[in-house]
């Protein structure tokens, strides 16, 4: 586990650039935190640096938008907020979403736990004052090792509790 | 297009049929599935597509007989194509085809902000005209040029306006989706309670998320007795914020375009302090507004009928080739037959 603080919006999207440049299909990222944590600001920001162009908007409405990235990866963005109060999940076309050769990002997974797999990465935002944020990014102990290195080019302070450390 | 034009809209939770001739509305019929995802706290996309599998039949066959139009005089059948929930819209493009076919008239596919757009030319509205589409997935200014060919002049780069009401309500404790709950209180609180930020970043377009935030702030730094006592003044506040932006950046598109007309569209548009504050601010600045009827700002048929008007029909078989896509950028792939869609759903053919 990693743990960082974010000191700004700006600093949210810089998170977003790093783990743009280190994500591999196909792979599924879910993002955890509160309303106004900043989980659709750091999905666009991903996909930006994959090459998504045009508008990013939430997907609270419509549930999953996909878009096509440089090299043609494609990628899934999804929200499952109006999901998240006991809804029948299982209806969901999660198929339609998972593996082939994407890079699915799901925020408010808490509603797709029984259906989805265990994320590869998975991202939580946490209120701290109005403009900063507690961020934790879960991952395989390689991947959180080149994300804490790219973080700390970056200058950006990173904290991996000892116990942690496999 | 002469003759009456059938159409279908599902392209969310509401199961749609109308009967629209020479740009008159015949009929409208709306089968509502709120109470339904009410259960849910919003709507299920899998429940939403078999609900309109059951009520369309019924709903059609309502919107012939209000009309007074039996199936004989069906001279086309109009369909949303999206963007929307892709199980709900090929549920209705499946229906669409399935009758245009049986009857051997053709299909026309409409956008769904078209059809929101379109809604105004019941109003009597001309081109050229800004058109503010505002609903629960979109919030975009449309200049109109000609028919229902518009250019975006802004849109929003996060949550839509409809999302930012809903989702407002939420923190303030009146449930979700709460758009219409929240501006019900807001109509007995003072606006001017609560301060939140007046610029708005991102020039030309919208920007709702950092308004949601200033509110969970808000509402953060109050104890519980004072959130009760002064919630109709804090949605008073939460709600003038969003409508303000929705004025100001409606009214700057008309000035930098030169244009007189200005015309309100989608689901937002039923939003009472919107409605208000459209009218004053541009009888203020001497523009005509036209403000559909709430019946017909929120998803319905009548709108698809009235785009379709000003649309190409498609023939049989080119039709069967039609496929629905869920957003914006997945348009120009369905009207391209043979191509699929990323998430690999085609519709039935």
């Amino acid at each position: 586990m990693l743990s960082l603080t974010l000191t700004s919006p700006a600093t949210t999207r810089r998170l977003g650039r790093v783990l743009a440049g280190l994500l591999e299909p196909p792979c599924l990222v879910t993002i955890e935190g509160d309303l106004g944590t900043g989980k659709t600001t750091l999905v666009r920001e991903i996909l930006r640096a994959r090459g998504v162009r045009g508008a990013v908007t939430s997907p609270s409405f419509t549930l999953a938008q996909s878009y096509r990235g440089s090299g043609g990866v494609v990628l899934h963005h999804l929200d499952l907020y109006r999901l998240s109060r006991g809804a029948d999940a299982d209806l969901f076309a999660w198929d339609d979403y998972l593996g082939g050769g994407a890079i699915t990002f799901v925020e408010w997974p808490a509603a797709g736990s029984e259906a989805l797999p265990p994320a590869d990465v998975r991202l939580l935002l946490r209120h701290r004052t109005v403009r900063s944020r507690e961020a934790e990014v879960h991952a395989a102990e390689a991947l959180e090792a080149c994300v804490a290195e790219a973080l700390r080019k970056l200058g950006m302070a990173v904290e991996r509790p000892a116990g942690e450390r496999r | 297009m002469t003759g009456a034009i059938l159409c279908v809209e599902t392209s969310c939770d509401d199961t749609s049929a109308a009967v629209v001739e020479a740009g008159r509305v015949r009929s409208s019929i709306v089968s509502s599935q709120n109470e339904l995802h009410a259960q849910f706290g919003g709507v299920v996309p899998e429940v939403a597509s078999r609900r309109h599998t059951e009520l369309l039949p019924t709903v059609v066959a309502d919107a012939l007989d209000a009309a007074g139009c039996a199936w004989d005089d069906v001279a086309a059948v109009a369909v949303t194509t999206g963007p929307g929930l892709i199980g709900s819209l090929l549920v209705g493009l499946a229906a669409a085809k399935a009758y245009a076919y049986a009857r051997r008239v053709p299909l026309i596919p409409v956008d769904h902000l078209q059809g929101h757009i379109a809604a105004n030319y019941a109003l009597g509205v001309e081109p050229p005209f800004v058109c503010l589409v505002a609903s629960g997935g979109h919030t975009l200014l449309a200049v109109v040029e000609v028919g229902v060919r518009f250019r975006v002049a802004a849109r929003t780069m996060d949550d839509a306006a409809g999302e930012a009401f809903d989702k407002g309500a939420r923190l303030l404790g009146l449930g979700y989706p709460g758009g219409r709950e929240l501006d019900e209180l807001a109509t007995r609180g003072n606006a001017g309670y609560a301060p939140f930020p007046r610029a708005v970043p991102h020039g030309r377009d919208f920007s709702f998320s950092g308004l949601k935030t200033a509110l969970l702030y808000d509402l953060r730094g109050r104890d519980a007795a004072e959130i009760d006592v002064h919630r109709a003044d804090i949605a008073a506040s939460y709600q003038g914020a969003i409508v303000r932006q929705l004025v100001d950046k409606t009214l700057a598109c008309a000035r930098d375009e030169g244009l007189r007309r200005v015309a309100l569209a989608g689901g937002v548009a039923a939003n009472s302090g919107l409605r208000r504050s459209m009218t004053e601010r541009c009888a203020a600045s001497g523009l005509e507004l036209f403000l559909p009827p709430l019946s017909l700002c929120t998803d319905n048929a009548a709108m698809v009928g009235l785009a379709a008007g000003h649309l190409p029909v498609v023939p049989w078989p080119e039709y069967l080739a039609i496929d629905a896509y869920a957003s914006a950028t997945q348009a120009k792939a369905a009207r391209r037959p043979g191509v699929r869609r990323p998430n690999g759903r085609r519709a039935s053919h």
